[in-house]
Parts: structure tokens; C-alpha cells; sequence
């Protein structure tokens, strides 16, 4: 639901306010140093002269020409900064005004949160190549601190991609949206104020997939990373482990020889009597010396070492044992 | 006459521009955006979703924003 005239007017004027606020932060540089330098110099100088000592009053000038050299392109910097400073315009509340209802229009939702001080407009519901990533806030900030972006993006019902939780569109990560071929038009909006077109661009992009720089692309979006070895495996690739229930790639899936299902590296073992691949479940223990052995191997309850050295009645030490 | 003209293409332009009495939507974006279709564009007067056809009066607030841009990672 969009604000009514009421709070629209409220929020146009406070907007304003924090935009007044940052401009009025912007202070004028530090006069340069050596500024101070020049009326030693001028005073000395003056002195040289009264006294008549024309070398010293010489030397004096020289050293004047060579701050004054040093200063001038600093002195242009510092008139350039205090002629923005006096020209600098601020926009009517109801210039403001009239934009906010513009973007209450163009946009599904949008409000002014006065506790966070961030305009937000919600898109619509976004689907990229059929993938759902429904609506996304974007939160703008127009006096925020610092060294912080002036903007975030929040997924409202959030579907990520399925390898990193904090991906919830191609090209946003952690709140983040790498603009990209926008920007440019993104920076210029913001710096000219023009929240409007600002909030158009930004919901230009996020309805955009550029598959070939996402973070992650669409057709890896339902992929989970490889228990085993890390790669993305695709849902139609997927295996899962029987026993864990972690994602594993075709490559990497272990096949246990005596209950035939597949398993992760980490939940099968190696029977050190026939070198065959066995899970946790089927892998069973020598009864004399726990020794963990296949069931195909373990001949009675003993391993081969030990059924060897203690052979059943009737049987000899030197009998051959049936083997698979 | 003048109007404010922005075009959200690229590195973007932003600024007053002098057009002629009579000059449609449709013709400044011919004369302004060479080599791009309109149908890959969001067009805006003063704001508003308009005609191609709607004439620009003196002070209008003309934006052509791409409908596909790409962002990256």
C-alpha cells in the first residue's frame, strides 16, 4: 500500500532536511600550508628594504615567487570549492513532493521509513528464465554514512541460490547489486538527486540476467556444491549420499559392493582384505580382534588373520579358506 | 525550446537540450538515440508513461532508460 498525500508530504520534507544535512556537511578544504609562510616572507622582505640590505630583500622575493608558485593551483582548487559551496541549490519540498508521488505510482509499493530514514520501493515480482526470485526492496539512504553504499537490495520472500544463501539475485550478493552496464546512469541519478530515475535504473538491472557475470548464473541456481570435490552439481546431475544426505557429483559418488547404493567419500570404507569400496552400515567387525572387514570376508565372525590362527574344529591351520 | 533530456543508456546524459516547436516523443528519440529501437526502451515525460506520438512542450522532462541492463558479479 502506498502513502497518502499526508505522509507523502511528511516524507518529501523530511527527505529534504536529510539532503540539506549532507550538503551542508561538505566543508571547505584546509587553506594549504605554507599560507602563513607568505606574510613572514612579505614582513621580512619589507624589513630588508628599510634596512637597505638590497641582497637579503632580493633573496627574500625569490623565496615569495616560490611559494606563491606552490600555492596558486591550490588557491584555484580552494575558489572552485567555495563557489560550489555558494552557488549550491537545494530542491522545494514540493519538487520532492512531486517526485515521491511519481514513484508511488510507477512502483507496486513504496514508503519512506523514518526510523532508518531510507526511501524504499518494492518491484514487482521478478522471474528471471523461470526461476521465481520474487520482489525486491530497494532501500535508498540519501544521507548515509561514509564509506557505506547509499543503496541496499532485500529480497522480501527470499529464494537464493542454493549454493550461497546470501546470492538472492544473479547479481546481488549480501544486499549488494553489482550494477554493472547501469553504473553509470546509477551514479549520475544519485549524484543529480534524480530519485525517480535512480529507482527505474536500479529495477532495470535486477529485471535483467546477464548469465555471463553472476555471481551465480541462473542455470546453476538450484545447484548444490559437491560434498566430495566442490563443483556445482546440477539438479539433474545430483546425487545424495545414503547415509549423510549431502549433495554428490556423479564423478565423486562411491558405490557400496554390498548393498549397491551410493555414498559420499566420507561414509564408505575400504576392506583391507579384498580392497572393495563398503559402507558404514554394511562394513562389519572381526568378534576377536575388531578389525573392520567386509561381510563377504569375514568368514563366521572372524577376519581371515584370525580365523587362520584359529581354525574351526575339524578344519587345519593350513586348510584353504573358501574365498569370494 | 527547451527541455530536460536523460538517457540512461550507457555512461548516461543528463541535461537541457534546445528541440524544435512540433518535435514528437518519437522524433527525439530518432534524432537522440541513433541505432536504438524504442521498444527497448521505458519512456517518460515528466514522469509519466506516454504516446510516441504526444507533442514536447517547453520545459518537459524526457528519460529514455534501457528496459535490459545488464548488471555483473
Amino acid at each position: 500500500m502506498n502513502p497518502n498525500e499526508l505522509e507523502l508530504r511528511c516524507a518529501a520534507r523530511e527527505l529534504r532536511d536529510q539532503l540539506v544535512r549532507k550538503a551542508r556537511r561538505q566543508s571547505l578544504p584546509m587553506f594549504p600550508p605554507g599560507w602563513k609562510a607568505i606574510e613572514r616572507l612579505a614582513r621580512q622582505y619589507q624589513m630588508a628594504i628599510d634596512r637597505g640590505w638590497h641582497r637579503a630583500a632580493r633573496n627574500v622575493a625569490l623565496l615569495l615567487v616560490g611559494h606563491l608558485d606552490y600555492l596558486r593551483p591550490r588557491m584555484d582548487e580552494l575558489n572552485q570549492s567555495a563557489q560550489r559551496l555558494a552557488n549550491m541549490q537545494f530542491r522545494t519540498v514540493h519538487s520532492i513532493y512531486e517526485e515521491l508521488t511519481d514513484l508511488a505510482i510507477e512502483f507496486d509499493e513504496f514508503r519512506w521509513d523514518r526510523k532508518t530514514e531510507e526511501l524504499i520501493v518494492t518491484t514487482a515480482p521478478i522471474t528471471l528464465e523461470e526461476i521465481p526470485l520474487g520482489s525486491f526492496e530497494i532501500r535508498l539512504c540519501p544521507d548515509h554514512p561514509s564509506g557505506e553504499p547509499p543503496y541496499r537490495i532485500v529480497a522480501v520472500e527470499p529464494n537464493p541460490a542454493a549454493s550461497n544463501s546470501s546470492i538472492v539475485h544473479p547479481h546481488v550478493d549480501d544486499g549488494v547489486l553489482c550494477e554493472g552496464d547501469g553504473h553509470e546512469a546509477v551514479r549520475r541519478a544519485l549524484k543529480d538527486g534524480r530519485l525517480f530515475d535512480f529507482f527505474t535504473v536500479v529495477r532495470q538491472i535486477l529485471c535483467t540476467h546477464h548469465a555471463g557475470s553472476a555471481y551465480v548464473s541462473l542455470d546453476e541456481w538450484a545447484a548444490m556444491p559437491c560434498r566430495d570435490c566442490g563443483d556445482l552439481v546440477l539438479e539433474s546431475d545430483e546425487q545424495v549420499c545414503e547415509a549423510c544426505g549431502k549433495t554428490v557429483c556423479g564423478g565423486c559418488s562411491r558405490c557400496c559392493q554390498c548393498c549397491d547404493q551410493g555414498f559420499c567419500s566420507g561414509c564408505v570404507q575400504t576392506c583391507p582384505e579384498c580392497d572393495q569400496t563398503i559402507c558404514s552400515s554394511c562394513m562389519e567387525t572381526c568378534d576377536r580382534c575388531g578389525q573392520e572387514i567386509c561381510p563377504v570376508c569375514r568368514v563366521g565372525s572372524l577376519c581371515e588373520a584370525c580365523k587362520s590362527e584359529n581354525p574351526q574344529p575339524g578344519e587345519s591351520v593350513n586348510a584353504p579358506v573358501a574365498t569370494q | 525550446m527547451k527541455i530536460l533530456f536523460i538517457n540512461n543508456l550507457g555512461g548516461g546524459f543528463a541535461g537541457h537540450v534546445d528541440i524544435s516547436e512540433g518535435t514528437t516523443v518519437e522524433r527525439l528519440f530518432q534524432e537522440r538515440m541513433i541505432g536504438e529501437h524504442p521498444e527497448n526502451y521505458l519512456v517518460r515525460v515528466n514522469r509519466q508513461i506516454v504516446v510516441a506520438t504526444q507533442l514536447l512542450v517547453e520545459g518537459d522532462r524526457v528519460t529514455f532508460t534501457p528496459i535490459k541492463i545488464e548488471g555483473a558479479a
